[in-house]
C-alpha cells in the first residue's frame, strides 16, 4: 500500500489515482490494484523522473495454483487460466509464449503419466511472479519414466521445448509423483 | 472432448493444396490435424496464421509430413518451430 501513496505525490500520477478512486465509487466498489497502476501509468509523463517510475515497478500479480483431473481436455482450460494470469504480469510477448509452451508441454506430460498409472489423478500447476523471475511447477502422482522415443515420439521432443525454452528445468521424480520445477528470467 | 480446432481446406493460388487452421494445437487434437493432412495427397501448404498454440503432439504430427508440407506460421510460434527443428526440414515461412 505504501507504494500507492509514494505515487500519489507525483502530481499527474495523482490525477490517474484519484480517477480510478473517482470512478470506484461511482460504482460503489473498491480500486483493484491494476486499475490504480493502469490508470497512475497512463497519467505519467512519458520520460517521467525516476522517482515516478521506482514506485511504478511492474505489479506482479499473486500466485496461480491449480490442481485438475489428468485428462487431455483440461489443457485448453489450464492453458486459459494461465494466459489470463501471465497478462497481469508484464513480459515480452516472446517470453509468455515459452512459458505457455512449457507448462503444457510439462502438463501434458504429467496427464499422461496420471493416466497410465491411475484413473482421475490429479496434476497441479502453481505459477509464482518475483520481481524478475517465474516459477512454475507441474506435479503429478504417477511415477516418471525416461522419454521413450520409439513409444512417444513428441514426449523427448516435448522434454527438449521445456529445456530450450526456460532457463532452468528440474525433474524430481518421487514415490509418490513426479514435480517439474521451471525458472524464466520475465524481466525486460 | 479436444481443444477446439478449426481446419478450412482450399487452394492456394498457384493450385496447391491448403489447410488453414484456426485456434490451439495440443495433445487433445493433433489427431485431428494429422486426419485432415491424411486426406489431401501430395504437397500442401498449412496455412498456421491463426494459431496460437503448437505443442510437440503437435509438432509430431508436422515432421511425419515435413516433405510434402511448407508450413505458413505467425511470429509467435516461430520459436517452437526454430527449437523443434522443424526448420531445417521442412520449408517454414513466418507470415
Amino acid at each position: 500500500m505504501a507504494q500507492y501513496e509514494d505515487a500519489v505525490h507525483e502530481p499527474s500520477a495523482g490525477a490517474g489515482a484519484a480517477e480510478a478512486a473517482g470512478a470506484a465509487r461511482r460504482e460503489g466498489r473498491t480500486v483493484t490494484a491494476e486499475e490504480f497502476t493502469t490508470r497512475v501509468m497512463t497519467r505519467l509523463p512519458a520520460g517521467g523522473d525516476a522517482d515516478g517510475a521506482a514506485v511504478l515497478l511492474p505489479h506482479r500479480p499473486g500466485p496461480l495454483s491449480l490442481a485438475f483431473p489428468a485428462e487431455s481436455s483440461q489443457l485448453a482450460p489450464v492453458r486459459e487460466a494461465l494466459r489470463a494470469w501471465l497478462d497481469r504480469c508484464p513480459m515480452p510477448p516472446r517470453t509468455r509464449q515459452n512459458v505457455l509452451v512449457a507448462v503444457g508441454e510439462a502438463c501434458a506430460n504429467a496427464i499422461e503419466h496420471g493416466h497410465r498409472h491411475t484413473r482421475g489423478a490429479t496434476v497441479r500447476l502453481r505459477a509464482e511472479a518475483s520481481a524478475g523471475d517465474l516459477l512454475l511447477v507441474v506435479a503429478d502422482s504417477g511415477a516418471w519414466r525416461a522419454p521413450q522415443p520409439e513409444a512417444h515420439p513428441h514426449r523427448g521432443r516435448g522434454m527438449a521445448l521445456m529445456r530450450a525454452l526456460m532457463q532452468q528445468v528440474t525433474v524430481t521424480p518421487g514415490p509418490s509423483g513426479t514435480t517439474v520445477e521451471m525458472r524464466t528470467r520475465i524481466a525486460r | 472432448m479436444t481443444t477446439p480446432l478449426t481446419l478450412t481446406p482450399g487452394h492456394h493460388p498457384d493450385g496447391t493444396a491448403l489447410l488453414a487452421v484456426t485456434g490451439d494445437i495440443d495433445m487433445s487434437n493433433s489427431g485431428t490435424l494429422a486426419e485432415a493432412l491424411d486426406a489431401r495427397r501430395g504437397p500442401l501448404v498449412l496455412d498456421l496464421t491463426a494459431v496460437e498454440y503448437l505443442d510437440s503432439a503437435g509438432l509430431t504430427v508436422l515432421f511425419a509430413r515435413a516433405d510434402r508440407i511448407e508450413v505458413v506460421a505467425p511470429a509467435l510460434l516461430a520459436p517452437v518451430l526454430t527449437v523443434s527443428g522443424l526448420t531445417g526440414i521442412a520449408t517454414v515461412r513466418v507470415a
